[in-house]
Parts: structure tokens; C-alpha cells; sequence
């Protein structure tokens, strides 16, 4: 598929003999300098494409090192992590695969309501939770935690809110 | 748990790498081999996900059920395999026996640099996926998520596509969940470390095949830059290991990509490009623009260079590799009952039609491509611009038109980026929102299939140092 490489590398080294068996002065000599000429800055253009492509990845190298999280703080769980690990200590008290309410926190926005029932869902899945309060099990978010409630009993979760 | 996990794991891979030998015959040595490797791992986990889909439609999801439908994958790849070899004839074997380059001084001196930068980036994966084991907002919110409900719902796993939860795009294909679902399954519970871990191994995959392409069709220091200038986009390396699914999608639209440009010396690799392009579309709806994209290019490019017989012959090999996976997407789409939001009416309740003839979308859409193009791989020095000077120092490939597979990998990658845009001319959601959260990613997407085609079209450093008698500098 690709033998042509080693076809010019060896009509290279055929230029490169003519200079050291032809040295200027001749006929011959003056293509030799010309030919010397483009060989020389043909090695320059290649260094300095190569040298460019290097240093651009050498930096985006250092740019990544500099940016790597340091490995205490990669132990500290994130966001969404947290909340994982808080709504599954509410999970056995639902029911499997039903659709269940959730409220949201009161008094928050609107976006950040959104952003609480969706990380809600993920972590309360196969169950389906929808917006309101007109189901047979509730997710009541507080600001301390959350609460699993139906028409009988309330199950309440106190969640772990900062990062250790 | 580790046997099962070794079983999860290897026999995808053997499935894929006998599917691949069925197609890629006559191997040319250690980085012919490798390069096989890496198409054959990511074909294997493509059509497990299919296989463990077609297990929950007919209600084979528990472990036993898994591992005899992936035994039945390996058996049937094997069965291609020997059907294909029937097929092959010792004349073509002949032809393509040909001697791989050996590695240059060039080559020696660039392997040191990219060890050290594959090393900063594999540190920096381990310590990110550390510290975000559930991925980042679209990696849980979509994927995993839905991974979550095919494991953890038994015969309700229909529920993941509920419009209860439309937010997540219920209509994006499987290929991801159904990946993590199939693991958790072998594995019986949801190890945590397995969306991001999936992540890293597609960019493994997609350094892996990039470097050994290049290697085959180029040269090894050629493939050196190749994996040089991967590893060190920042963006392709966070991105690997947050849980999205563009890390398996920019390995597919690759795959296809130098399938197409091996296609010239062996046709029958267009049923592999059909399969991995097919896959894409099965990772997530821009992969059916790419699919699109490709089977536009190829067959456009066979008609004009070739005529009428040798178009259909590319066009029917593509299918062949296409058809099984497009057969599942279809299967799938029509199970689920949610349209593709990109059709939907806007907020302020514009339609499609005034969407593509609203002009002002057009300069807002071109805008954010040309701010973005520049700096979308979040590199230190952008790397777009320092391509483009190399390009002028090292000059082009000869006799590109006697290669017709890289013209329509070019035209495939052209295509789909121009589909991009008009995929933004259509999309409901506020434009400059869209455009500020999405377009890095889309462009990143067809990053790794650009940069091998560039180092294909672009003449290698020993190739630049040949200057052919009479000609002096201005050799180019």
C-alpha cells in the first residue's frame, strides 16, 4: 500500500552523493550549489513544520498538566456524586417503576428546581418522577433533605450537603 | 466477578477482530495487525450493544441469557469468516503483500515526545474521572441515566424513553446505554467506574487506529504526529472520560473514515466502513448525518470516477455492512413514540420552514463556526492554524486523484460538516445557546477523522526531504 517512501529517501541520498563526489566550480558544480541550496532549505522548511507541530503540542501538553486536578482533590465527590449517594438511602422506600411526585425545594428558581429533579431522577431511577404533588408517593425536598411521603407515613433524609 | 467481567469483555473484542479478519485479509505485520485490533474492538462492543438491545426485546436480560446471545455473535461472526475466506482468491493475496516502511531517525526522535504527552494525558483522564465518576451533566442526565433504567427497570425498561423524562432526548440511539447495561449485567451491579471507563477506552481506540492507520498508509513518523496531536488536544482528552457519547462517535466516524481510504486496495473494506458507519448512527443522531454523508460521498465519488457498475458495486458492499446495524436503529426508533425534537416547533412557536428561511440565523450560525473552529479542542496554541503552516512547510501528497477512498473521506467529512450547520439552520432551541454548548463538541466530533486525513494529504517529513534532481526547493 505505501512503498513509495523508500523511493525518494533513496533519491535523496543519490543527491547527497552528487554533492560530496562534485564539488563547485565545474559545470557540474554550480547545479550541485543550486541543488545544495534547495536541499538545504528543504531541511529547514521540514525542521521548522516539525519544530511549529511540536512546540503547539508541547504547550497544550503543559496546558493539560497544569490542569490535571491534583489527587487530594480528586478523592472529594462531586455534585452530582453527593446527591447520588443522598437520594439512594431514599430509594428502597419507593415502589419500583412507578411514577412518582417531586417538589421542589420552596422558594428556589425555577432553573434550579429543574436542575433538582433531574438529579433526583437519576439517581431515583426506574421510577419516573413528574412535577406536583398528586401521586401516591411524594419527594418533598427541603432545604436540610428530602422526604419520601404517602397518604400513611413520611420517611425523611437529612442530606450530606458539603464536600469532605 | 473478574471472570465475568474477562468474559464481558473479550468476547465483544473476539467477535469484532474475527469480523474484521473476515474483511481484512492479508495482513502486513504488527501495525497491519493492531490496527485490525482497534477496528475489531470497537465493531465487537457496537454489536454487543445491538445484541444485548435485541435481548431485552425478547426478554433475555439476565446474565446466562447475555452470554449465550454473545456466544451466538462470536459463532456468527466466525461463520462470516469462513464464508469469506471461501470467497478470497490467491491473486488478490498476492497483490496486497507489500513491505511496511521501516521507522526513520524522524520517527524515532517524535516516539519520545509522544510517550511523555500519552502519559500527562492518561493522568490527566484518571484524576478527572476520579474526581467526576458520574461524568459531567449530559454524560448523566442522558446516558447513564438511561443505562440506569435498561438495568435496573427488568420488563419496564420501556420507561427510559418515557416523555416524562424528554429532557434526556428519549429518541437517541442506544449504543451507549445499552453498552453500560450489557457491563452492569455481567458485572450484577452498576460499577460506577464504567461510563467513564468506556469513555477511555474509545480514546484509546481512536488514538490506537489513528496512529496505526497512518502507519499503514503513510509512514510511522507521520503517525507519530498523528497520535502527538491527539493526545494533546485537551478537549479530546476531557471529553473521553465525561461520560458523553462523543468519545465512541469520533472512534466510529474515524473507523469509517480509514476504512474509506483503505477501500482503494482492498473494496471489501466498504463493508467494514458500512458497519462502523452504521454503529455511529446507533451512538447518536449525528452519526445518521454522517451515514448519510458517507454513502452520499462514496457513491457520488464511484459514479464520477468509475461509471454506473462500479457505483453500484461500492454502493451495494456499503449496504451490506450498513444493513444489519440500520435494521436495529429502525427496529428501535419505531419503538420509541417521541419525534426527534429538532423538528418540533420553537419556543416563540416558529416552524421548520421559517426556521431555514429566517437569514439571520445563517450569519449567526457562520459566526459561531468561525469563533469556534480556532478553539474548539481547547489547545494552548490553536492547533487549526499551526496545521495549515505546516501544511505550506511539508507540502502536499502527489497524486491525490489516483486515491478516490481519501477524496471521499474528505467529502464525507465536508459534507457532514456543512449538514452540521444546517442541522444548527433547523434546531428549536434558542440559537446562541445551542450554538455556545454544543459546537465545540460538533466540531471535536470529526476531529480525530480530519487529522488523519490531513497527515494522509500532507507529505511525510522524509518525503518533504527528497528533492528530486533539477527541482530545488520549490518541490511541492
Amino acid at each position: 500500500m505505501k512503498n513509495e517512501e523508500d523511493a525518494p529517501r533513496n533519491r535523496n541520498s543519490v543527491v547527497a552523493e552528487k554533492f560530496i563526489k562534485k564539488p563547485g566550480g565545474d559545470q557540474h558544480g554550480q547545479f550541485s550549489a543550486q541543488q545544495q541550496l534547495g536541499v538545504f532549505l528543504c531541511r529547514i522548511r521540514v525542521a521548522a513544520g516539525l519544530l511549529l507541530l511540536v512546540f503547539a503540542c508541547g504547550a497544550s501538553t503543559r496546558l493539560l498538566q497544569i490542569n490535571t486536578i491534583p489527587k487530594a482533590a480528586s478523592a472529594v465527590p462531586d455534585d452530582i456524586t453527593l446527591v447520588d449517594s443522598n437520594y439512594a438511602k431514599l430509594r428502597p422506600n419507593l415502589p419500583q417503576g412507578q411514577v412518582v411526585c417531586f417538589v421542589a425545594e420552596p422558594g428556589i428558581p425555577r432553573e434550579k428546581a429543574l436542575g433538582e429533579r433531574w438529579s433526583a431522577q437519576y439517581s431515583l431511577a426506574p421510577n419516573l418522577l413528574i412535577p406536583g404533588e398528586d401521586c401516591e408517593f411524594v419527594i418533598q425536598r427541603t432545604s436540610l433533605g428530602a422526604c419520601v411521603s404517602t397518604r400513611s407515613r413520611q420517611t425523611c433524609e437529612t442530606f450530606r450537603t458539603e464536600k469532605q | 466477578m473478574i471472570a465475568w467481567l474477562a468474559l464481558a469483555l473479550l468476547l465483544p473484542a473476539a467477535t469484532g477482530f474475527v469480523l474484521c479478519s473476515a474483511f481484512w485479509r492479508n495482513s502486513q505485520g504488527l501495525i497491519d495487525w493492531l490496527a485490525r485490533l482497534f477496528v475489531g474492538l470497537g465493531v465487537g462492543a457496537g454489536l454487543s450493544s445491538c445484541t444485548f438491545y435485541l435481548g431485552l426485546l425478547t426478554g433475555s436480560r439476565s446474565r446466562t441469557d447475555l452470554l449465550i446471545l454473545d456466544s451466538l455473535s462470536l459463532a456468527l461472526a466466525k461463520a462470516v469468516s469462513l464464508a469469506m475466506r471461501r470467497f478470497s482468491s490467491a491473486e488478490e493475496t498476492r497483490e496486497l503483500q507489500v513491505a511496511l516502511p521501516r521507522a526513520s531517525m524522524t520517527a524515532c526522535l517524535l516516539a519520545i515526545p509522544l510517550v511523555v504527552a500519552t502519559c500527562i494525558a492518561f493522568r490527566y483522564d484518571i484524576r478527572y474521572a476520579a474526581a467526576h465518576p458520574n461524568g459531567i451533566w449530559d454524560g448523566w442526565a442522558i446516558w447513564t441515566l438511561r443505562a440506569r433504567f435498561l438495568f435496573r427497570s427488568g420488563g419496564q425498561w420501556r420507561d427510559a424513553f418515557s416523555s416524562v423524562i424528554g429532557y434526556s432526548h428519549p429518541d437517541y440511539p442506544l449504543f451507549l446505554p445499552a453498552t453500560i447495561g450489557r457491563l452492569w449485567t455481567y458485572l450484577q451491579h452498576e460499577a460506577r467506574w464504567v461510563p467513564t471507563m468506556l469513555g477511555f477506552f474509545f480514546m484509546l481506540c481512536t488514538v490506537g487506529l489513528a496512529v496505526s492507520s497512518v502507519a499503514i498508509l503513510r509512514s510511522k513518523s507521520q503517525a507519530l504526529l498523528v497520535g502527538a496531536v491527539l493526545v494533546t488536544t485537551p478537549f479530546f482528552v476531557k471529553l473521553a472520560v465525561s461520560g458523553y457519547a462523543e468519545s465512541p462517535l469520533m472512534f466510529f466516524f474515524l473507523a469509517t473514515t480509514v476504512l474509506l481510504v483503505m477501500s482503494d486496495s482492498r473494496p471489501q473494506m466498504l463493508v467494514l466502513a458500512g458497519l462502523t458507519a452504521g454503529l455511529a448512527a446507533w451512538t447518536k443522531n449525528e452519526g445518521l448525518l454522517f451515514l448519510v454523508a458517507t454513502g452520499t460521498s462514496l457513491t457520488v465519488m464511484a459514479f464520477l470516477t468509475r461509471g454506473w457498475t462500479a457505483c453500484f458495486r461500492t454502493a451495494s458492499l456499503f449496504v451490506a455492512g450498513v444493513f444489519p446495524i440500520v435494521a436495529v436503529i429502525i427496529l428501535f426508533k419505531s419503538q420509541v413514540h417521541v419525534g426527534n425534537w429538532l423538528f418540533e416547533p420553537s419556543l416563540g412557536g416558529g416552524t421548520v420552514l421559517g426556521r431555514i428561511t429566517a437569514l439571520g440565523r445563517y450569519s449567526t450560525i457562520s459566526k459561531g463556526y468561525f469563533g469556534e473552529i480556532w478553539v474548539f479542542g481547547e489547545w494552548e496554541i490553536s492547533m487549526v492554524p499551526v496545521l495549515a503552516a505546516y501544511y505550506l512547510l511539508l507540502g502536499r501528497l502527489r497524486g491525490v486523484k489516483q486515491k478516490p477512498g481519501l477524496v471521499t473521506a474528505m467529502g464525507t467529512l465536508a459534507i457532514a460538516f456543512v449538514g452540521y450547520f444546517f442541522v444548527y439552520v433547523i434546531t428549536p432551541t434558542e440559537l446562541d445557546w445551542q450554538l455556545a454548548t454544543s459546537l465545540s463538541r460538533i466540531l471535536l466530533q470529526l476531529w480525530p477523522a480530519a487529522v488523519v486525513v490531513f497527515f494522509c494529504l500532507t507529505r511525510t517529513p522524509e518525503e518533504a526531504l527528497a528533492v528530486p534532481v533539477g527541482r530545488g526547493s520549490s518541490n511541492r
